[in-house]
C-alpha cells in the first residue's frame, strides 16, 4: 500500500479532527471523503453515543486494524476522545462483536488534543505505521506515532500453526514454516486473540518445533521471535509502549519508557547538506526497534514546516514537536 | 558532487528549495511593485521583493514541496489595487 500523507490540514473543532483521523487513516468516504487519497487500514469497530460518526463527542472512539504491508500483522488501535487529548490504544487483538480487545499495550493518554480551539493536522503512513502531529492549538506542538517497529532486535518473522496447540510438556507444534534465524534453545513468542506468552524451543524439525506451553492456543496462532508493535505514549522525546515485556512476556503492566534518544547529526555544511539519523527506540530492557518514515535531526537554520529533500530523492517535512524534539517526517 | 557518507543508516538531506515568480505590468507596460509572500495558513510574511522597474520580472525562493500552498500579494501604488494570488504552488 502506498504511503499517504495529510498536510498542514486546518479542523475548525476536535470533532473536526477526530473525524479526519478515521477517515485518512481508513481511506474512506465518511464525513471526509479520502477515498482516493487515504492510508488504507480498516475500520474495525466504532462506537458514538449520538449514533452518528458526523458527530462524535467526548468518550467515543473507533478501532482501526492493519494486516501490516506484509499483510499477516495484527495491528489493532483504538482511538478515544478523552478530555484533552485523543487517547491512542495499542491492541493485539480486537473482538468486534463484543466491542473489547485483548492484550492492550499503551494505556497512557498520549496524542494531546486540547478540547476546544482550532487545529492543525499532519498525519503520515503506510500499512505498517502512522505518526501523527498537530500544531496550532496548544503551546507545543504533539506527536504520536503507533504501528510496528522496522528492524526489531530479533527476527519478525510470523510462524503459523495450522492446528490448535495444547498446553503441555514437549508439545509438537505444526508451522507453516521454520522461520531461519529459530534454533533449539531460543525463546520465541506465542499468541493469539486470548494468550500470550514466551515459550523456549526444545528442538526444531523441518515443519515443526517442540515446546513447554503454559496455555492453550487456537489454530491460526502466531509464533515469531520479535513482534516489535508500539504505540508511542508520549508527545515528547520517544518514549513508548512496547507489546510484551522482552523479558517475561508479560502483557501487563507494559512498558512506558521515557528515554531520550542520543544521536542528534550535527548539519554538515558541505554542499548545504545536513545530517538526520533514524530513531532507534531503547530502553532498560533492550533495543525495540527503528521508528518507520522518521528521522531525528537538529533544528539549527530551520523552521517549522521546512521541507528537505535526501540525496536519494525522498522529501521530508521538518516538524518540531513539544520543546526540544525535532524530527523529519517523510512526506510525497 | 562529493558525497560524504556519515553512516550506512543516517541520510544526508538539505532544504528543498523552489522559486516561485512572476511578471508585474500596469496597462502593458513594466512595473515595480512590492511582492508579499505568504505560506499556507500563516500570516506572517514569508518572504518579500520587489518587481524590477525595467521588465516587471520577480523571483521569490521558498522552501517547500507539491503540498504547501503559497498566497501571493502584488501591492498597488500606495497599497491600492494590489492583486491577490491564491493556492500558488510549486513543482
Amino acid at each position: 500500500m502506498p504511503y499517504a500523507n495529510l498536510v498542514q490540514q486546518p479542523c475548525a473543532d476536535k470533532s473536526e479532527l477526530f473525524c479526519r483521523l478515521r477517515d485518512f487513516i481508513c481511506k474512506r468516504a465518511g464525513t471526509y471523503d479520502y477515498s482516493a487519497s487515504g492510508i488504507g487500514w480498516t475500520l474495525h469497530d466504532a462506537s458514538y453515543a449520538s449514533g452518528n460518526e458526523n458527530a462524535p463527542a467526548l468518550n467515543d472512539w473507533f478501532v482501526v486494524f492493519s494486516p501490516g504491508e506484509r499483510g499477516n500483522e495484527d495491528l489493532f488501535f483504538r482511538f478515544v476522545w478523552v478530555s484533552g487529548y485523543i487517547k491512542i490504544e495499542g491492541w493485539l487483538s480486537w473482538d468486534s462483536t463484543v466491542h473489547t480487545g485483548a492484550h492492550q499495550y499503551n494505556t497512557s493518554y498520549n496524542f494531546y488534543i486540547a478540547d476546544a480551539g482550532s487545529y492543525t493536522l499532519w498525519i503520515y503512513g503506510d500499512l505498517d505505521a502512522i505518526s501523527m502531529h498537530e500544531t496550532t492549538n496548544a503551546s507545543y506542538n504533539y506527536r504520536c506515532a503507533f504501528g510496528k517497529l522496522a528492524n526489531t532486535g530479533y527476527d519478525d518473522t510470523i510462524a503459523v500453526s495450522s492446528a490448535p496447540v495444547s498446553a503441555g510438556t514437549a508439545v509438537t507444534i505444526q508451522l507453516d514454516m521454520i522461520p531461519p534465524d529459530w534454533s533449539a534453545g531460543d525463546k520465541i513468542y506465542i499468541r493469539d486473540s486470548n494468550g500470550l506468552e514466551i515459550i523456549t524451543i526444545t528442538s526444531i524439525g523441518s515443519s515443526s518445533i517442540v515446546a513447554n506451553v503454559s496455555s492453550s492456543y487456537i489454530a491460526g496462532c502466531k509464533l515469531q521471535k520479535d513482534i516489535g508493535y508500539h504505540c508511542q505514549s508520549s508527545y515528547y522525546n520517544f518514549s513508548m509502549a512496547c507489546v510484551a515485556n522482552r523479558t517475561t512476556g508479560a502483557v501487563a503492566p507494559c512498558y512506558s519508557i521515557n528515554a531520550n534518544i542520543n544521536g542528534y547529526a550535527n548539519p554538515d555544511e558541505l554542499n548545504g547538506y545536513r545530517g538526520a539519523v533514524p530513531i532507534h527506540i531503547v530502553a532498560a530492557d533492550g533495543y525495540y526497534g527503528q521508528l518507520r518514515h522518521t528521522l531525528l535531526c537538529d533544528n539549527s537554520s530551520m523552521t517549522d514546516g521546512d521541507v528537505l529533500i535526501a540525496q536519494d530523492g525522498t522529501m521530508y517535512r521538518y516538524l518540531q514537536f513539544y520543546t526540544s524534539a525535532y524530527c523529519l517526517v517523510k512526506e510525497v | 558532487m562529493s558525497v560524504l557518507i556519515i553512516s550506512d543508516n543516517a541520510v544526508l538531506c538539505r532544504l528543498r528549495t523552489a522559486v516561485i515568480s512572476g511578471t508585474v505590468t500596469v496597462n502593458g507596460a513594466p512595473a515595480s511593485r512590492d511582492i508579499l509572500a505568504y505560506k499556507n495558513d500563516d500570516n506572517n510574511i514569508y518572504a518579500s521583493t520587489r518587481s524590477s522597474g525595467a521588465d516587471g520580472i520577480w523571483e521569490i525562493e521558498v522552501i517547500g514541496n507539491h503540498n504547501d500552498r503559497f498566497r501571493v500579494i502584488c501591492v498597488g501604488d500606495d497599497g491600492e489595487n494590489s492583486q491577490i494570488y491564491e493556492h500558488v504552488t510549486v513543482a
